[in-house]
């Protein structure tokens, strides 16, 4: 707590900061520094010696203060301090050191050529205080250049009061967020037991644990996948609520900025790589084989190979844990912070090396969907009659499998540069630390596309089949798809705008970001017009879908402004961020992936979810939902930089992080009726027939649901509908008779469809 | 939120009419395809004429006019606002006649800043009103980004690169000075006061 609040201090008022006697400066009462500005942190020893542990009231102690270490020392200057303390006073024994107004002392300018003072300091009078001491020091070779060998440190020290309590501090900084997350993996057990089936003897949980360690079968593989996903949800949304809690009042102190930077890193990387990425995978793996009429993946091992590898990778990720702290670089680990010396905990590296086993997983997985949705699909479903879910996923993988690899070269270069000290990204050596920043995005922002267009065929099955008609312009979504995936390549350098990057190249990315809109609209509107006309059947699948709409649209406005340089050059790293992404990955990617939840549970277990609950839990989402992010496009119009731990009062920042607190606590809660929900209709089933929903298409509704244990008793044949039950106006149409039975039924005639769609509302 | 006069605030109120114009006419849209399609419950569920069933591939529904007009209108809206940016985009990246320079540099976790006469301050900097100011930034050490809510501008510090930005101040008074990538354990402690003396030139 002191130290937070020391560095709130130091943050907002500069005046305690200790003055160098060596620089020379029009406005020198106002300003301070901790350091010459150059240098390293951390390189020397401070040293506080004198400071009682426990003070006599109003005693006057002499405090030693030294550096132990630092440059050798060149100029006439050598270095400086500042010693501040929440209680007592000091005095300034000589002219080598000088007490501020603020109440602390610092050196003089002649006291600037040595590296030791003797100061006094007088106890305060109450005898149950507890006085915080915090010294600043730096060592300098005299330049007092911004290159200068500089080496400063930081040290604290404390003095207790007769009848001062303990102090509690410290024990405290673990214990709230522990708490906190004990309390949530309780609540997770808790779930888990309800769902163990009732009368299970010993023998049937073992079987069942057995067979699922065991399994190859694609089904199995994506309830694994899926499982994992939801937990990793979990996982991610307890750090998302300690982080905040940190932020619900300005200058908190319920994390410390360790702990923050560990909370968002560990949040950003959970929740895409843990969970959002493994949610996709489990639901392609449970639906692409059997929209598509297979009986399984191309290569069932690798696929399950592919599963083993996600835990692995996590846990050696969450290893850090145990090693005093986690990686803390952001998801993104931009070098050379994240090669520096300042981050140097084992956390760090774990979390370079699961990256690259998550990326050898979901390289795995990509291959072999590729191989299965190319190679093994039932007579009648040609390339163009492929469900859109199932080219969804063939298109993310086409990403998957150019991207990955670039994050994966990326992190192997980082590792080099981490552990045999090559210099790749490092500045100081040669290295060029941009180089990471275009490597990352080049993979980064086709990731953010792997994990958005698997929801755009979520949407585009749920909508369709909710309004009980086919898909608005079939084959415009597929044309749409394919220009995202091409345009995701081309837009990277829109992460960069403020990196110092050639002109030319900004304003390229600039309008290839622009062009995204074209697709994606093309794609909203779409749904829109699947809706219109339909006989919409409103439950939770569709309202998720509809919230999808909503929300991802907003997502979408919010991301043209950040594709406009001028604008993007004040949001770049704010808040404003902040709400976007989270627009379309939760608004998006999580908001669709609930929507298949509830639209294939059926077929996944045979009974639905209950709908009454399913109402409550998307209200409370997406009004949770709303007011969490919404507020953070003020706060980050307002400029609140993102991964800051804490931020200062009276910059208007209370409301909307208070408001935004609160909202993540109405998501927590009604995100955990997903799980209510699902304990309660086991308990209550109410079956569902094999085509569920009364008006899919696809093949996953001709086989049995739960589907039998090869998924499909006989391989299906897809027919043609215009073919086997024509519309009357497609009865004698000139156009269409040609294309019947040549395989290009599902080909737009633009005439006939004109003519059709006409008469519809 | 950035002060008038600034580049953010000659694009951002473009983006957001149309933001606004867009969203409303989805919203609006979305609505009325809930109010007007949909079949309660209880009453008999209308199936329309070409609704799909398991197994076939459905009908073929679309309208080829249709998806070209919001193929061709999103396209010229994103021309406009490309157009549209262009011109402060110019601002951003131009250089204003004998700029007063400041060589600002970036450590773990202070700014400083380095007047032309060769003075330095750490976590504040003084400027004149109406004075166009030019920051050449540094760092010494990772990645910083030196970040002026007020001007609405931000630009990375990295060690090796030189980087810049321009601003021109137009009022008085004091301002935060951030910093905007992510640096390390302090981060958020990594700010300064930026102080704009007047008296500013009127008009
Ligand atoms: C319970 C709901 C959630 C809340 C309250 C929440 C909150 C936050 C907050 C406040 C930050 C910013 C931290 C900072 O910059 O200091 C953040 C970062 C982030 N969130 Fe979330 N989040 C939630 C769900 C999600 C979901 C579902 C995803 C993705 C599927 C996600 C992905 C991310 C990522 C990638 C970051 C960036 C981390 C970084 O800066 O390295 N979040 N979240
Ligand atoms: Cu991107
Ligand atoms: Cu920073």
């Amino acid at each position: 707590m002191a130290v937070c609040l020391l560095l709130v201090l130091g943050a907002v008022a500069p005046a305690s900061l200790s003055l160098s006697g060596g620089i020379s400066s029009p406005t020198l009462p106002a300003e301070g520094c901790t350091c010459h500005g150059g240098g390293k942190p951390g390189a020397v020893t401070p040293h506080l010696d004198g400071v009682p542990s426990q003070y006599e009231p109003s005693k006057v102690y002499q405090l030693n203060i030294s550096i132990e270490g630092g440059p050798p020392i060149g100029g006439v200057n050598a270095g400086g301090f500042n010693l501040a303390a929440t209680g007592g006073a000091f005095l300034s024994l000589n002219e080598t050191t000088q007490v501020f107004p603020s109440g602390e002392i610092g050196h003089t300018t002649a006291g600037n050529n040595q590296r030791a003072w003797v100061v006094q300091w007088t106890a305060p009078a109450e005898t149950d205080k507890v006085v915080d001491f915090r010294l600043l020091t730096n060592a300098v070779d005299g330049s007092a250049s911004p290159d200068a060998p500089d080496q400063w440190n930081r040290a604290t020290a404390q003095s207790m009061g007769p009848d001062a309590s303990a102090p509690t501090t410290s024990t405290e900084l673990i214990d709230g967020p522990t708490a906190f997350v004990l309390l949530a993996m309780a609540m997770l057990a808790i779930v888990v037991y309800a769902l163990i089936p009732k009368g299970w003897s010993k023998e049937d949980f073992y079987q069942t644990i057995w067979a699922y360690l065991t399994t190859t079968d694609h089904k199995r593989v994506g309830m694994l996948y899926i499982a994992t996903g939801f937990a990793f949800f979990f996982l991610g949304g307890i750090m998302a609520l300690l982080i905040r809690v940190q932020l619900a009042f300005p200058e908190n102190d319920f994390l410390s900025p360790s702990q923050y930077n560990q909370a968002f890193t560990m949040h950003g990387t959970t929740m895409i790589f843990l969970a959002a990425m493994p949610i996709i995978f489990g639901f392609a793996n449970f639906v692409v084989p059997l929209q598509i009429g297979a009986r399984d993946l191309a290569f069932p091992r690798i696929n399950a190979l592919g599963y083993w590898l996600l835990p692995a990778g996590a846990s050696i990720i969450y290893l850090g844990l145990f090693t005093g702290g986690t990686g803390d670089v952001g998801w993104t680990g931009y070098p050379p912070y994240s090669e520096s010396p300042t981050s140097q905990s084992p956390g760090t590296q774990l979390w370079v090396m699961g990256q690259v086993l998550l990326g050898i997983s979901s390289t795995l997985t990509g291959v072999n969907f590729i191989a299965t949705i190319m190679t093994l699909r039932a007579p009648g479903v040609t390339l163009l009659r492929v469900p859109l879910f199932t080219w969804s996923i063939l298109i993310t993988v086409f990403l998957l499998l150019l991207a990955i690899p670039v994050l994966t070269i990326a992190l192997v270069m980082l590792l080099l540069d981490r552990l045999i000290g090559t210099a790749f990204f490092d500045p100081s050596k040669g290295g060029d630390p941009v180089l990471w920043q275009h490597l990352f995005w080049y993979f980064g922002h086709p990731e953010v596309y792997i994990v958005i267009i698997p929801a755009f065929g979520v949407v585009s099955e749920v909508t369709a089949t909710m309004a009980r008609r086919p898909i608005f312009g079939y084959r415009s979504m597929v044309y749409a798809l394919v220009g995202l995936g091409a345009l995701s390549y081309i837009v990277w350098g829109h992460h960069m705008f403020t990196s110092g990057a050639n002109p030319l190249f900004r304003f390229l990315v600039m309008f290839t970001t622009m062009l995204v809109a074209v697709p994606t609209g093309i794609k909203i509107f779409n749904w829109l017009a699947t809706l219109t006309g339909g006989a919409l059947v409103l439950n939770t699948a569709l309202l998720f879908s509809v919230g999808f709409i909503a929300t991802f649209t907003m997502g979408g406005i919010s991301g043209m402004f950040l594709a406009s340089i001028p604008i993007d050059l004040h949001f770049h790293d704010t808040y404003f961020v902040v709400a976007h992404f989270h627009y379309v990955l939760f608004g998006g990617t999580i908001f669709a992936f609930l929507s298949a939840v509830y639209y294939w549970y059926p077929k996944i277990t045979g009974h639905f979810l209950n709908e009454r609950i399913g109402l409550v839990h998307f209200l409370g989402t997406f009004v949770g939902f709303n007011v969490t992010f919404y507020p953070m496009h003020e706060l980050g119009l307002l400029g609140m930089p993102r991964r800051t731990a804490f931020y200062v009062a009276g910059r208007g920042l209370e409301f909307d992080n208070l408001l935004a607190t609160v909202g993540a606590f109405i998501l927590a809660v009604s995100s955990a009726l997903l799980a209510v929900n699902i304990v309660y209709s086991r308990r209550n089933r109410v079956q569902a027939k094999d085509d569920a929903w009364e008006s899919g298409w696809s093949l996953e509704w001709v086989t049995s649901s739960p589907p039998p244990e090869h998924s499909f008793l006989k391989i299906p044949t897809l027919l043609v509908q215009s073919e086997v039950e024509p519309l009357p106006e497609e009865q004698g149409s000139p156009e269409a008779n040609p294309a019947i039975g040549s395989g290009l039924t599902a080909a737009a005639l633009p005439k006939r469809s004109r003519r059709r769609t006409k008469g519809s509302p | 939120m950035p002060g008038a006069g600034t580049p953010f605030n000659e694009v951002f109120p473009t983006f957001l009419w149309f933001s606004i114009a867009i969203g409303v006419f989805v919203a609006v849209w979305l609505c009325l395809n809930l109010i007007l399609f949909r079949t309660p419950k209880g009453t008999k569920r209308r199936r329309p004429k070409d609704a799909p069933k398991p197994g076939m591939f459905p009908h073929h529904r679309g309208n080829l006019r249709l998806e070209l007009l919001w193929t061709v209108i999103p396209s010229l809206i994103v021309a406009y606002l490309t157009f549209a940016t262009l011109a402060p985009l110019d601002e951003v990246w131009g250089t204003p006649d004998n700029p007063v320079r400041i060589q600002v540099t970036g450590s773990q976790w202070v700014w400083a800043f380095t007047y032309e006469n060769g003075t330095t301050s750490y976590a504040h900097l003084d400027v004149r009103c109406g004075v166009a100011y030019e920051a050449r930034i540094t760092s010494t050490d990772v990645i910083h980004s030196l970040f002026i809510p007020q001007y609405g501008v931000k630009e990375d510090a990295v060690r090796g690169v030189d980087t810049k930005l321009t601003f021109t101040p137009t009022e008085t008074g004091t301002f935060p000075i951030l910093c905007a990538e992510y640096c390390g354990l302090s981060h958020a402690a990594m700010q300064a006061t930026l102080t704009v003396h007047g008296p500013c030139p009127s008009g």
